[in-house]
């Protein structure tokens, strides 16, 4: 205060005693400030003192927004109810608050004019005509106003305007340590629950704990916030709250669903991608504001959760007093916002891994399987359980397109209490996803079903709801298709059929390697099955014609002996010679004929060539067959083959003093053991008579195993499957051991199904026993 | 002794039946095959038949078992070696094996044990 200012000497006592009191009011506020009072009881003092000392009708402190609004923060009226501590209003129109703002200075107004919920209108509503305002000046900055007003505008002096600036000055002090105060405490606060939650989120707590203690800290810093939430923006233009807390407690905000549309902060974030707050207008006539009063909301701020580029949902927090939220909640907010986003990526990158881990695991079961060489049944199941499993679906299964316009299916699989429709061949046609996928060649999906579904119909009936297919294609051709299928409302994920197209690949290269193999087999077969049929032809044609031929030669050699006269010593010497080089002929080609192929094989059977070869066997041989009945040719061709050249290994190199050769049939498997008590040690890829019984053995899909240790003799296991192209043991193992395990119906016959036994060519006499 | 020769090679019925013959057996007659060897056994009644094992495509125990059961003393005959057929023979009742190369009427006559001549 600048002397100037002072009246008068003799002014009078009235003018004494009011500065005076003026002193003792600027004291008590002084003293206030001193005492670190709340901010709110300075303010309220402010405004008291002041509107007293002015004879003002209303006093009242304002702090300017930066959204060219004003809080109220202290208010005395002495006409009625002061406006509210924390009542928000605009700037605007003319008046006190706008020229202050406008011009730093103090001002003074004989007219208050200004659009609903302004100060000036608030003012001119009540009655002011005229008033004074002081700017609050804090840190340099313009902070404020102090404003008093009148409903007599006589009443406004000079010195008023002094005064108003004196406590105006005191108020920014006490502003600017309260402010150093508060702000310092908010920080620690905000601190102290960023890392609250940023403890949380590091310790892998689940999302829906993270939103929860983010809603709750947020009302904690926030302390005119009434409801803290964090919503998702669902796909489908909703919003659903995933984390909530209020401060009365009690209310279950977790899961609400609503739309978003209208005036209000999901719908200004989503569609700003920006922070946002929208104020419900105390008497604002609108539709929205009156709703939102209805139910109580006043204020609400929101700020965007951004995951990885995209906005995922909004933190939201609404007051539902009559003090709307202070301006930059929404900023506030953002820090939050920032812990939320890291933990969503974080779960939704765990949960991704997760994901992908146990994809890899399900495809390298599979390949696994495939790289065994396990049977297309065994890879089908495994396939449609793993893929069923992963998805997850309520059921799946493997279809092969047919020649003939319908599917097979190879392979299904279903969660516990799901049956599907029996039948595993059915026409293509109508609208589902088999037949879209044949059509188009490419991954199809369907969400709804109608009338048209087809064959597909009955599945419906039972619950269908959406499905998705996945061409399989064996080089370079449509072969069939994995379709997986969903009951519940629940559809299938977005990207199921990525997940399924590893399992195809595998799917065809199984079939692909079948195929291959089945070829590799049949082609093998027929090869051993040509040089067989040929040696059986050359030993046919051997007998009858260049043995024949020598037989009846050597027959009539011996007329022409009987007839000759005697005493032709010599001659008949000469002759007896020719005799004996016929028959040494005629024995060579014998033995000659049987070795290459054993007429008896093919008149009598495989026990009695047997016998005849262990008649011949230079070692004791002791036979024991088993069998009951005669065994398709080539799998007596094949033991007669394996047992003949065994026979001979063991009498030139195992120098064994015994041999015992045993066949059995267990079940579908003809098993063949040789066992001798020679010297062992045989080596199976060193004698070249074993190797080529290993192919042949393999030509009919059986396996032939030696063990040899040294000193402990030789045994030679051989096992020949009776139906052709069975699986090998292994493979019918590990089909097993998957039938037992998983849910498995039955296994479909398909191409590999059934069985055949040859016809024999030549009926032979029953063996017994 | 009336014989009767059942092979489907006819070079070697024709020299067996002159060889037979010229050592004094009687061939009443050759077949060659088992229809024509039982029509003939039903129309000659021989007391012995020769039977060829391989008879083309028919099996010729099964005819030995046939001819057998009429009575007739069957003696199984081939190129190939005998040892090989050994429980064949001995299941079908023949009275035994008799490779072609030593056919004579003595062979036969030793195999059915009867005096010779």
């Amino acid at each position: 205060m600048d002397s100037s200012s002072w009246p008068a000497r003799g002014a009078g006592h009235q003018e004494a005693a009011r500065l005076a009191g003026e002193q003792a009011a600027l004291h008590r506020v002084a003293t206030l400030v001193a005492k670190a009072a709340a901010p709110e009881d300075i303010f309220a003092a402010v405004a008291e003192e002041l509107a007293q000392l002015s004879r003002a009708s209303i006093a009242v402190v304002l702090r300017y927004e930066t959204d060219d609004a004003a809080t109220v923060l202290g208010c005395w009226n002495s006409a009625g109810a002061p406006a509210r501590v924390g009542t928000r209003l605009t700037v605007s129109g003319e008046g006190i608050a706008v020229a202050v703002l406008r011009t730093g200075q103090p001002m003074r107004a004989a007219r208050f004019a200004g659009p609903p919920g302004s100060v000036a209108e608030y003012l001119r509503s009540i009655g002011m005509r005229a008033g004074i305002g002081s700017p609050v000046v804090v840190d340099g900055r313009l902070w404020g106003v102090v404003i008093t007003a009148t409903t007599r505008p006589e009443r406004l002096r000079l010195e008023d305007e002094h005064r108003i600036t004196a406590f105006a000055e005191l108020a920014g002090t006490a502003i600017a340590s309260a402010q150093a105060r508060v702000e310092l405490r908010e920080i620690a606060e905000e601190q102290a629950a960023l890392r609250r939650v940023a403890m949380l989120v590091a310790g892998s707590a689940a999302p829906g704990t993270v939103f929860a203690a983010v809603a709750g800290e947020v009302g904690r810093v926030l302390p005119e916030a009434d409801f803290a939430m964090v919503a998702r923006y669902d796909a489908d233009g909703g919003i659903e709250v995933v984390g909530g807390w209020s401060r009365a407690g009690g209310h279950r905000l977790l899961g609400r669903r609503s739309e978003l549309g209208g005036r209000n902060v999901s719908t200004a974030v989503f569609e700003t991608g920006q922070a946002a707050r929208v104020d419900y207008l105390a008497d604002g006539g609108d539709a929205v504001s009156t709703a939102a009063r209805e139910i109580g909301m006043r204020s609400s701020a929101g700020a965007p959760i951004n995951v990885e580029g995209r906005l995922w949902g909004v933190m939201i927090a609404t007051s539902v007093r009559e003090n709307a939220l202070p301006s930059g909640t929404e900023q506030r907010l953002a820090a939050f916002t920032e812990l939320i986003a890291t933990t969503i990526a974080n779960a939704e990158a765990r949960q991704e891994l997760r994901r992908v881990a146990q994809e890899q695991a399900a495809l390298r079961r599979v390949a696994t399987l495939v790289a065994q060489g396990a049977s297309s049944p065994a890879v089908f199941h495994a396939v449609v359980e793993e893929t069923g499993l992963l998805l997850p679906a309520d059921a799946t299964v493997l279809m092969r397109y047919d020649a003939d316009g319908f599917v097979t299916r190879v392979g299904k699989w279903s969660r516990p209490g799901i049956d599907l429709p029996s039948g595993e061949r059915s026409p293509l046609g109508g609208r589902n996803v088999t037949t879209l996928v044949f059509e188009a060649g490419q991954a199809a999906r369907l969400d709804n079903y109608g009338d048209d579904a087809g064959d597909a119909a009955v599945w419906v009936a039972a619950g269908l709801c959406s499905s998705v297919g996945v061409p399989i294609s064996v080089e370079g051709r449509l072969w069939g298709v994995v379709v997986a299928l969903s009951m519940s409302a629940q559809p299938l994920p977005a990207d199921a059929d990525a997940r399924l197209a590893g399992f195809t690949e595998l799917v065809a290269t199984t079939i692909a390697n079948a195929d291959a193999q089945a070829e590799l087999t049949a082609s093998r077969a027929r090869i051993v099955a040509t040089a067989d049929e040929t040696r059986r032809r050359i030993e046919r044609d051997l007998h009858d014609g260049a043995q024949q031929r020598l037989v009846t030669l050597g027959l009539q050699l011996r007329s022409v002996q009987a007839e000759m006269p005697p005493g032709l010593g010599k001659l008949r010497a000469n002759l007896d010679r020719v005799a004996a080089g016929l028959t040494s002929a005629l024995d060579e080609l014998r033995e000659y004929a049987r070795g290459i192929h054993p007429a008896i094989l093919t008149q009598g059977g495989l026990e009695a060539a047997l016998r005849a070869l262990a008649r011949r066997s230079p070692v004791p041989v002791t036979l024991d067959v088993r069998t009951r009945e005669r065994l398709p040719e080539r799998l007596e061709v094949t033991a007669y083959y394996v047992i003949s050249e065994a026979l001979a290994n063991a009498a030139k190199h195992a120098g064994a003093s015994a041999v015992h050769v045993g066949i059995e049939q267990t079940g579908d498997v003809i098993r063949l053991s040789i066992r001798d008590d020679g010297s062992g040690g045989a080596d199976p890829l060193r004698g070249s008579g074993l190797v080529g019984l290993k192919d042949r053995v393999a030509a009919v899909g059986g396996t032939l195993s030696v063990q040899s240790r040294p000193g402990e003799g030789t045994t030679l296991l051989a096992q020949l499957p009776v139906s052709p192209a069975r699986l090998s043991s292994r493979g019918a193992v590990m089909l097993a051991r998957l039938v037992i395990k998983g849910s498995a119906s039955e296994v479909p016959g398909g191409p590999l199904g059934a069985r055949t036994r040859l016809a024999r060519t030549v009926p032979g006499p029953r063996m017994a026993g | 002794m009336r014989c009767l020769l059942v092979d489907d090679n006819a070079a070697f019925l024709e020299t067996a039946r002159s060889l037979l013959v010229r050592d004094g057996l009687t061939v009443t007659g050759t077949a060659s095959s088992s229809a024509e060897a039982m029509r003939q056994a039903g129309e000659l009644q021989p007391d012995i038949a020769l039977v060829d094992i391989g008879l083309g495509p028919e099996n010729g125990f099964d005819l030995a078992r046939d001819l057998a059961a009429r009575g007739i003393a069957v003696i199984m005959t081939s190129t190939r070696a005998g040892d090989d057929y050994a429980d064949l023979i001995t299941e079908s009742q023949a009275a035994g094996f008799l490779a072609k190369a030593e056919l004579s009427a003595a062979a036969i006559l030793r195999l059915l044990g009867l005096p010779p001549g």
